[in-house]
């Protein structure tokens, strides 16, 4: 008998001993291929078919992740170069624009990259709102994912400070005093958080440490479980998942394992078999197996992201100003733009209110959206009509959010004056 | 005998329950002051500067000490050019005798007043003396009423 390559890439010995079976060319191998891998298997190994369409997430979560593991790439290279100490830092990131081969593509990726995540991560934000996907058993892993916004934002502003400029210097000088005001606690805070009372060696080390440990370990660790969660959920919300077809979610019993469970354990024999079965206009009809129908959009999507970072790290620099000087305040002096907004509440009066109580009752009633909503209708659909009130606070604040950022970003000149993002500033 | 065993149960509970409580508080109590530290190599908050003659009359901004020397004839005083607000540096816009903070719009008067904006306090004026070598000498320990000044006679 002649073996096809297939039959030699796939049959031998050492391919079995890794992977246990051939290649996956039918359903039984695909559904093995999935639970048998570790990296796989926190696939389902059949998915439905809606749930692979681009509009249903568009993809955020997934681009969110891929944006964090480029990060993690480029970021690991840029230590291999950095040093965190204040008459080096500066030095080495002129080196790596100048200097070190390919470092200003790979700073530019990881600055870009950065950028992307807060605002991929906050757009999946948005979606599971918009889609009502937060809703019992999902309240969890909504919870998780506001945590994961919340290290988005702190691993970027941990970053913001590395470069040692001017920019840099000057941003985190804004937001240690933000926590100085701190009720009771804030200046012993500060000091912590500072290493000190000012931003200079103690601060700059402190806040590698954090960016390129601490806070990287403990993302990765509630990605881990907002994924698991995905699963143990049971996947993206569907719109017809309450009305019981696919079997919803129960507290414990053998339940889970049976005959209700279809979700949980979709990988029964039954649903392996092609063609005609007894759930004919079922759950098992309208899925697909995960190999190749969702890995393949995963791989792509991924492919994707990488490429769009990259071609924006060859278009555009990330911006390097003069070296940090604590004598020049730069005029005006912008924290990093996701916080700009936070410093335009901040210029409106007392700094107790915009800058500590605004954004702890905007992250406050961020973790209780899912408890509040006692709604049924719309859980996995995009604007229902009965959740046009929900929709219309959402969209208000997020409104208003954009548009703290834009006033503070494009509308604050010299001395935080006001004018039209098309002013020219007064020369001083 | 049994009531004995229930006790020596209980006690071993308790002790169990002791020994974790204690080693989780102790280490996390440990970890968060080990993130205090006990000695800073930050520039000193008491330093000598120029003589009183090397400053005009006027405002005078020193860069890297982040202070402003005040000179009115003889009087002498010295404020903080850290913004009470957020730390940026105010600058002295000399027409309206004002200084104006570039990070949030805080304005302060001459008196180091606040005139407008966020800052919730004041500028500080910091005490100024003569040293021996005859320079001044600032010590931002001790804040000064505005009223104070160090008169120096030419």
């Amino acid at each position: 008998m002649k073996e096809s390559w297939k039959e030699v890439l796939f049959r031998n010995r050492v391919w079995k001993s890794i992977f246990r079976h051939g290649f996956p060319d039918n359903e039984r191998l695909r559904s093995e291929a999935v639970t048998s891998n570790l990296f796989l298997h926190v696939h389902p190994v059949k998915v439905y078919r809606e749930s692979l369409e681009y509009l249903k997430t568009l993809g955020l979560g997934l681009i969110s992740f891929y944006l964090f593991v480029l990060l993690s790439v480029t970021g690991v290279l840029l230590m291999f170069y950095y040093i965190p100490h204040v008459d080096r830092a500066y030095q080495d990131m002129k080196d790596l624009q100048f200097v070190v081969s390919f470092g200003v593509i790979v700073r530019n990726m990881h600055r870009w990259a950065a950028h992307a995540m807060i605002i991929a991560v906050f757009l999946h934000m948005c979606r599971v709102y918009y889609t009502a996907s937060y809703r019992e058993p999902r309240e969890f892993n909504w919870v998780l994912g506001v945590f994961l916004f919340l290290f988005t934002l702190f691993l970027s502003l941990t970053g913001y400070l590395l470069p040692w400029d001017q920019l840099a210097y000057w941003a985190i000088t804004i937001v240690s005093n933000l926590i100085g005001v701190v009720p009771l606690v804030g200046k012993k805070l500060r000091y912590m958080v500072l290493g000190g009372t000012i931003v200079g060696q103690n601060a700059l080390i402190r806040f590698y440490v954090m960016h390129v440990i601490v806070l990287p370990f403990l993302a990765v660790l509630l990605i881990l479980v907002h994924f698991w969660r995905i699963r143990k959920d049971g996947g993206l919300a569907r719109p017809d998942e309450a009305a019981g077809e696919g079997g919803k979610w129960q507290e414990g019993g053998e339940g889970q394992e049976g005959e209700q469970g279809k979700d949980l354990k979709s990988y029964g024999l039954m649903n392996l078999v092609e063609g005609k079965t007894p759930y004919v206009g079922q759950d098992p009809d309208r899925m697909v197996t995960s190999w190749p129908h969702l890995l393949m959009r995963e791989l792509n999507l991924f492919l994707l992201v990488t490429i769009v970072i990259m071609c924006m790290s060859i278009l555009f620099d990330a911006p390097l100003e003069e070296m940090a000087n604590s004598a020049v305040t730069p005029n005006p002096a912008k924290a990093p733009w996701y916080f700009v907004g936070l410093q335009e509440l901040l210029s409106w009066g007392n700094p107790i209110w915009g800058g500590i109580l605004a954004p702890s009752i905007a992250v406050f009633a961020l973790l209780l959206v899912p408890y509040m909503d006692r709604g049924q209708a719309g859980t996995g659909e995009w604007f229902h009509p009965e959740r046009r009130r929900a929709v219309l606070v959402f969209t208000v604040i997020v409104v208003a959010a954009i548009a703290l950022i834009f006033v503070g970003e494009f509308m604050r000149g010299p001395n935080w004056h006001l004018y039209w993002p098309w002013q020219k500033w007064p020369v001083h | 005998m049994s009531g004995n065993l229930i006790d020596r149960r209980r006690f071993l509970t308790f002790l169990g329950w002791f020994a974790s409580l204690g080693t989780i508080t102790g280490i996390s109590w440990a970890s968060v002051r080990f993130m205090i530290p006990n000695i800073l190599y930050e520039p000193p908050r008491a330093f000598k500067i120029g003589r009183p003659r090397d400053y005009p009359e006027g405002v005078n901004f020193l860069p890297e000490k982040r202070i402003f020397v005040v000179r009115n004839g003889d009087a002498y005083k010295v404020a903080s050019a850290v913004c009470t607000h957020m730390g940026c540096t105010p600058r002295w816009v000399g027409e309206k005798k004002v200084w104006e903070c570039p990070c949030h719009g805080s304005i302060f008067d001459e008196r180091g007043g606040v005139v407008k904006g966020p800052a919730p306090d004041p500028l500080p004026w910091y005490e100024a003396k003569i040293a021996t070598d005859g320079r001044l000498f600032v010590d931002e320990r001790r804040i000064v009423p505005y009223t104070q000044n160090l008169t120096v006679k030419a």
